[in-house]
């Protein structure tokens, strides 16, 4: 009975999050709104529904791979997202969407190349 | 109830879809086929469940695995500066 409204209840959860996901793309308007989206909302409904999947009892072998494949998920979302913010902002996508810039003022060049004020020598420092 | 988060699913998969295709720059872009792959990672165990098959689940962890290699190849192609790719 406990296990039948865990089972549920995760289900529930998980769907609601990915559907947030989907609501959180369309109405977001910058790629970092929908980065914070992509990450949070996703990996949580993911790992909700794995939870929902492991609950009516499996055998060892498909519960330790669940557990792996979770795992895996969690550690490199983010890192995945990051990794695409960081480009985006080097590419200079809608950096006024940012509106305390706290990336300007770190002193690395190669950050933010294209819309403000582009030295002439950063590209030889790109390579 | 499995059949419908299956439903839900695709449904949330099929809006960001959309985005990936109106999305207005190519990071945009990225970050909807990351979400997408994360829906079908899922849609793909939860199918392993319903078929009653658990070499689905190999097919699911090798799917998470190359997507995380796929995405950070594109973002450190996007990375150099003075790429093909406009913003």
């Amino acid at each position: 009975m406990i296990r039948t409204a865990l089972h549920y209840g995760f289900l529930v959860l998980g769907m609601f999050f990915f559907a947030s996901t989907a609501v959180a793309m369309f109405r977001f308007r910058h790629v970092y709104d929908r980065a914070h989206a992509a990450t949070k909302c996703l990996t949580g409904g993911s790992l909700s529904i794995l939870i929902a999947f492991l609950i009516p009892g499996h055998s060892v072998a498909v519960i330790l791979k669940v557990i792996l494949a979770a795992g895996f998920l969690f550690l490199t979302n983010a890192v995945s997202a990051h990794a695409l913010v960081r480009a985006a902002y080097r590419q200079g996508t809608s950096v006024e969407a940012l509106e305390p810039d706290e990336l300007r003022d770190e002193g690395d060049d190669r950050l933010r190349s294209t819309p403000a004020h582009p030295s002439p020598d950063s590209r030889e420092h790109d390579r | 109830m499995i059949i419908a988060a299956l439903v839900a699913i695709i449904v949330s998969a099929m809006a960001v879809f959309v985005r990936l295709v109106l999305g207005p720059s190519v990071p945009d872009r990225l970050m909807a086929a990351n979400t997408l792959g994360v829906m079908f990672f899922t849609l793909i165990v939860l199918l392993a469940g319903v078929f009653r098959t658990d070499s689905f689940l190999d097919v699911a962890l090798v799917y998470a695995v190359l997507q995380f290699a796929d995405v950070l190849i594109m973002a450190k192609y996007l990375n150099r500066s003075g790429s093909v790719v406009s913003t």
